[in-house]
């Protein structure tokens, strides 16, 4: 008995001093912090998308040396996995997590669903006065205003997205293809037919399940959407357009012709095979990048003028959470992140002198990018030893326009993207928002109707006289004609009050 | 003496003889036999193969994967990937150790957690027995959800980035409850507790060292479900771990699946930024390793478990 007894006393304290530890831990005291200007130091959490790297406390030390001196402002970051990030952001947004900061776009932690709920902070307050207000493009602003709200700070890069064809510089060479009076589909015939003929082992089109055939129209709501260039603004099945029907037949003409993998509609890419051209969405320069994942070299030509949607100008925001307690530091940290050379870079590539190293710009290429925008004294060589301790995605931190540029790449890459994004044309919808709230349920069938068919009918599988009409029958049973009407109601009101 | 020991092994000798003839009576035709031991190695074998591929694959250069595929007899065996988990991969490492942290800590504070409730609950002296019944009852039957959860674990007990959040939402399960109550009824004879008291032992006494001896089979299947919940576990991980230091070996291998999955997905969206991040990824070699390392400890695991489940069937073999 006696024994019971101090056993249950041991308990009983254990027990104690493990829940005040729990406290301590939990409720660890803040103490208030200056740096040598006598701010006081916040301590501000973002969110990212990627995965986490080992560097990355040391690359933070340096960062946060540099901030708490500048704006008195100390950095955590956090990261989730590319498919994990959607949903732990959900988590971390709906229970009132603590965090100040976290990255959003029109394809993971949706931006327009997330600012319509409420979960980021207004700041067109503000980044009223803010330098980088002035120093980002004008467009990617209105693109992040959601009701005529600014919701994030978008990261300045390529401002939309261009579908090229990718072709193997070897067979151009070869057979001298004309690559650049290739654009449309039907441009690329004559030249499959001669590879089909002429090089068995190679596929002349290469098509893997993550492609869809070129889409002359801005997708609000796949399939649902509005033809480029129409300034009607009419709502449209992009399976009822003229143009689709037309890419279609070629495309199943293609694949009856054998120009196409016959695994096309399931295939994942496989480097190994042999293909003439496949479809690369592209910007600027991105031969370079498609060529160094192949092995071999590449060349790439724009297949239409490249459009500015909702969509491809929300590719990249930071936002501010509503419930933070520090809104202007996190601002000010932005800011300063978008036009600052030196904390750009350092979170970009790393610590210089461990993770890359300058280099000369040769003369000749420095002389032929002189008076570009955006043209920096020196190039980076990345430490091959030390790389992959820090590899982030750099349009996640930020604009890209103020890092430099690697070994490798041109002096002038961004005064390209800046030429390229000026050269996109709006599209007519740019702008809109559509609230898929009155047709939720309607949009929700849309998925899996484009699974089922969408697939084996871009790559040429089967047959769209029989399987097109099969699709329309099942969008129209999900109720597509609803959200057309939805749609074009809403667009309506968007243009009269524009 | 000699003669003794030979007649011994005589009669030795004639009951074999015997015990092998009565054995005739229980055995199925051989044809039978044949046909049914074919089946079972083909089972065996569909479930052995896909593993022996992949210790394969993680032993096969990265390039001759690339060019040829996947191969029973790769054209160029290489130990690349397992150089570079034991020399770059410090944080695979860090997260085994992790892993196998929890799962041993996990089990045997689960073990103790379980184990007690429900032998609180056989026990048919205990005056509450029905109130805790009914509070194990319920969470079989309904659940809080992700937000509640991630909002007791992070905000009222302030888990968040501990361990203990891997540990804790997974250690007491109305399921294992309710089947070591049930093992402890019926195994456990209420006169071998009642005479422990007589004896004088105390409650703790009577639990350590009557009543688990005598239940280690059930507690050794219990053990087994808590090992591998733990040494499966990601979810948690997801859930509460934001610094990188603390997540599990299986979170890490999701991770690098789901990003590859997503990035080969997402080719449209992402364009030429997703075949940069693509690039960052641990080859294909790799992974397999990761998965090899992973598996190895846990089917040691499984033997160490077997001793007390064929012990179990002998329990309660014979009835007074």
């Amino acid at each position: 008995m006696m024994k019971f007894k101090t056993l249950k006393r041991f308990a009983a304290a254990g027990l104690a001093v493990m829940m005040t530890a729990g406290m301590m831990t939990g409720c660890g005291g803040k103490k208030a912090e200056t740096n040598s200007n006598g701010d006081e130091i916040v301590e501000l959490t973002w969110w990212q998308i990627g995965d986490a790297q080992k560097d990355q406390e040391k690359v933070l030390d340096k960062v946060n040396e540099y901030i708490t001196e500048k704006i008195g402002v100390k950095l955590k970051i956090n990261t989730a996995g590319w498919g994990d990030y959607d949903q732990k952001m959900q988590v971390v947004i709906n229970t009132g997590d603590d965090w100040d900061m976290c990255f959003t776009c029109s394809w993971a932690n949706n931006y327009l669903q997330n600012a319509n709920k409420g979960a980021f902070l207004q700041i067109d307050d503000y980044i009223k006065d803010t330098d980088m207000y002035k120093t980002i493009d004008a467009r990617f602003w209105e693109a992040a205003k959601v009701q005529g709200k600014t919701y994030g700070v978008p990261s300045e890069k390529e401002i939309g997205s261009m579908p090229m064809w990718v072709f193997t510089k070897e067979y151009v060479d070869k057979y001298n293809v004309p690559v650049d009076e290739i654009h449309s589909l039907e441009d690329l015939e004559p030249w499959l037919k001669l590879i089909k003929e002429k090089e068995p082992d190679v596929v002349p089109m290469y098509l893997t399940s993550s492609y869809s055939a070129p889409v002359y129209m801005d997708l609000i709501q796949n399939p649902v959407g509005i033809e480029y260039g129409d300034d009607t603004l009419t709502v449209k099945n992009v399976f009822e357009t003229e143009k689709m029907r037309y890419t279609l037949d070629t495309m199943r003409k293609y694949y009856l012709d054998g120009y196409i993998n016959k695994d096309a509609a399931t295939a994942s890419d496989d480097k190994s095979i042999k293909r003439f051209v496949t479809k690369g969405d592209g910007q600027p320069y991105a031969e370079l990048v498609w060529g160094k994942d192949l092995g071999y070299e590449v060349v790439a030509t724009p297949i239409m003028d490249t459009y500015v949607t909702n969509i491809s100008a929300r590719g990249a925001l930071t936002a501010i959470n509503a419930q933070t307690e520090h809104p202007e530091k996190a601002v000010e940290l932005l800011n300063l992140i978008n036009t600052d050379e030196y904390l750009r870079n350092l979170l970009n590539y790393g610590i210089e002198g461990e993770h890359w190293d300058k280099v000369e710009v040769p003369a000749d290429e420095a002389a032929a990018a002189e008076g570009k925008p955006y043209v920096y004294d020196n190039k980076i060589k990345l430490n091959e030893e030390t790389r992959k301790d820090y590899s982030v995605s750099y349009w996640v931190q930020g604009g890209l326009f103020n890092t430099y540029v690697l070994e490798n790449e041109p002096v002038d890459k961004w005064a390209a993207f800046k030429e390229f994004n000026t050269a996109s044309v709006d599209a007519p919808s740019f702008g809109f928002d559509f609230d898929i709230e009155p047709v939720s349920t309607e949009v929700a069938g849309f998925g899996n109707v484009m699974d089922e068919f969408g697939k084996s009918l871009f790559t040429g599988s089967v047959d769209p006289e029989e399987y097109l009409p099969k699709l329309q029958e099942k969008l129209e049973a999900t109720g597509i004609d609803k959200v057309i009407a939805e749609m074009q109601k809403q667009i309506d009101e968007w243009k009269a009050k524009k | 003496m000699a003669d003794k020991i030979m007649s011994k092994r005589k009669i030795e000798k004639r009951i074999r003889k015997l015990e092998a003839g009565e054995c005739q009576y229980n055995q199925i035709k051989s044809s039978t036999n044949v046909l049914f031991n074919a089946i079972l190695a083909v089972l065996s074998l569909i479930c052995v193969i896909p593993f022996i591929f992949v210790v394969i694959i993680s032993f096969t250069d990265e390039q001759s994967l690339a060019m040829n595929g996947y191969r029973f007899i790769p054209e160029k065996f290489s130990t690349y990937a397992y150089e570079y988990i034991i020399s770059a991969g410090e944080n695979i490492l860090r997260s085994y150790g992790v892993t196998i942290f929890i799962t041993i800590v996990g089990t045997i504070i689960g073990l103790l957690l379980t184990g007690t409730y429900a032998y609180a609950l056989s026990r048919k002296t205990y005056l509450f027995r029905k109130f805790f019944t009914t509070v194990i009852t319920i969470p079989m039957l309904f659940s809080g959800g992700m937000i509640a959860n991630y909002l007791i674990v992070t905000k009222v007990l302030m888990l968040k980035d501990s361990l203990w959040a891997l540990i804790l939402p997974l250690c007491l399960n109305s399921f294992n409850i309710i089947v070591l109550r049930t093992f402890f009824k019926t195994s456990i004879p209420d006169a071998v507790v009642e005479s422990a008291k007589i004896d004088g032992a105390s409650e703790w006494r009577l639990f350590f060292q009557i009543v688990i001896p005598m239940a280690l089979p059930g507690l050794a299947t219990i053990g087994l479900f808590l090992t591998l919940g733990y040494w499966n576990d990601w979810f948690n991980a997801m859930m509460y771990m934001d610094n990188k230091d603390l997540i599990p070996l299986q979170y890490l291998l999701i991770q690098i699946e789901s990003s590859i999955d997503w990035l080969a997905n997402n080719k449209g969206t992402m364009g030429v930024d997703g075949i940069t991040a693509a690039a960052n990824m641990p080859k294909e070699t790799i992974k397999m390793a990761i998965v090899v390392i992973s598996t190895l400890p846990i089917i040691f695991a499984y033997p160490f478990f077997q001793r007390y489940f064929v012990n179990g069937l002998t329990v309660g073999a014979v009835k007074e």
